[in-house]
């Protein structure tokens, strides 16, 4: 009945700021980050994923592969020796390699954000970061609580993660990095949907691990990159960085780091749990 | 989300986006401030079309969606207003027509829930029951609050209503 009263109170609506194919973008990519910060928090600290325990031996060959670059015949890389899973329930423990962390997890976050930003800056003075928040820098979390499921004896899961949006020039893509501390588990490709490439990578300090690639949609708009590195005999830790990359309209991924660049940043020894 | 979902919930949010937009103006009064909102609303309802796709009353569902949004706004600091704040006068040429002015200054001096009653039950045209369903509140509240907006919009028309 006042319908049209309420009606020329409103007036004549400006245009709209609200973009649709925007807001969609914006969910997708947040719904990513919250399966990949979930899945990758757990798979770097308990090695639940480890479908095929992957044991990485072979240097990888003259640099790095482009991300993209070698398919893979199979679930598993080449130049690897597949071990059977571990039987579940008799997983050896203790879960980690190295001593407890000290640190308190306040300064850490900032120690280790800042370090994120370094690592990345290093490899791409460029780089812009912008959190869900606003923020110019990384969202940082903390995950110190024991894993359902686990046998007795708190096993705990001990990760920091930073996420945020990295922006290079027009390239922009999800960025994750996960600090993590290292158990006698090891991650691989087998199992794991998708994957485009997986190859090996040996670090200058005896890192050993992989870089992945993975389409996550079928008409390869979207885009992962996933890189495990251990650092089990430098630093008793393990390094995860994730990055996921929308294609523009009518386009490939492009990301904004190359697969050279997310190795490095892995490599970088600031982000340790042991300063 | 499923390439198809995303397409069902795409042609949703783009049919609902205008009017939306109008019913987040009249609670907010701020058209940026309403385009956030609508923002925050669709996002909320991507995150759950799974489940809302097949409600009974989508809309309905969504409306609620918006006005907690801004409710939940509200409680920021930074978002507070003083709703003893006096009405800023119409600069339009000639001034406005008595009932849109009488609306407008109603709108502008109610508190933010009670502001949500009139523009649920008098714009949206929702029952007392819808209303009191959206808000969490009893009948009987919407009712009382409805009441001064109801008042001033019988003035504002010059009309007998049915409440």
């Amino acid at each position: 009945m006042y319908h049209d009263l309420f009606e020329r109170v409103i007036g004549d609506a400006p245009p709209s700021t609200v973009d649709i194919e925007v807001l969609v973008c914006g969910q997708r990519r947040a719904a990513r980050r919250r399966i990949a910060g979930t899945v990758a928090a757990v798979v770097a600290t308990t090695g639940l994923l480890t479908a095929g325990a992957l044991t990485v031996g072979r240097p990888a060959p003259g640099g790095h592969t482009p991300l993209f670059g070698v398919p893979v015949a199979s679930a598993t890389a080449p130049g690897v020796s597949v071990t059977p899973p571990p039987t579940p329930g008799q997983t050896t423990y203790p879960p980690f390699v190295g001593p407890p962390v000290t640190e308190p997890s306040p300064a850490a976050r900032q120690r280790l954000e800042a370090a994120m930003r370094h690592a990345v800056l290093a490899v791409a003075p460029a780089a812009a970061f912008r959190t869900g928040n606003g923020a110019s820098g990384f969202d940082m979390r903390h995950v110190d609580q024991p894993i359902a499921g686990t046998p007795p004896g708190n096993i705990p899961s001990f990760t920091y993660s930073g996420t945020t949006v990295v922006r290079v020039g027009i390239r922009q893509g999800d960025l994750s990095i996960l600090v993590a501390r290292a158990g006698p588990f090891r991650e691989g490709c087998g199992g794991v949907p998708g994957v485009a490439t997986c190859e090996p990578v040996t670090g200058p300090r005896g890192e050993t691990g992989f870089l992945l690639s993975q389409v996550l949609a079928s008409d390869h708009r979207e885009a992962q990159y996933h890189l495990w590195l251990d650092r089990a005999g430098v630093d008793a830790g393990t390094i995860t960085v994730d990055l996921m990359v929308d294609a523009p309209a009518g386009g490939q991924p492009d990301p904004p780091l190359t697969a050279d660049q997310l190795v490095h940043i892995a490599e970088d020894p600031a982000l340790t749990l042991y300063p | 989300m499923l390439r198809a979902d995303e397409d069902e919930y795409r042609q949703f949010v783009v049919a609902r986006l205008e009017p939306l937009r109008r019913m987040a103006f009249l609670l907010c009064r701020n058209w940026h401030t309403a385009d956030d909102l609508v923002s925050i609303t669709f996002g909320k309802l991507y995150r759950r079309w799974g489940r809302a796709r097949d409600m009974e009353n989508l809309d309905a569902y969504v409306r609620a969606i918006l006005t907690h949004a801004w409710l939940d706004e509200r409680r920021r600091p930074w978002r507070r207003e003083d709703a003893t704040d006096p009405v800023p006068e119409s600069v339009a040429p000639g001034g406005e027509p008595p009932d849109v002015a009488m609306l407008r200054r109603l709108l502008a001096a109610v508190p933010p829930r009670q502001r949500a009653v009139i523009v649920l039950r008098f714009y949206c045209d929702l029952s007392v029951a819808q209303t009191a369903d959206i808000l969490g509140i009893s009948e009987g509240a919407v009712k009382s609050q409805a009441a001064r907006g109801l008042e001033a919009l019988r003035q504002a028309t010059a009309q007998p209503v049915e409440e």
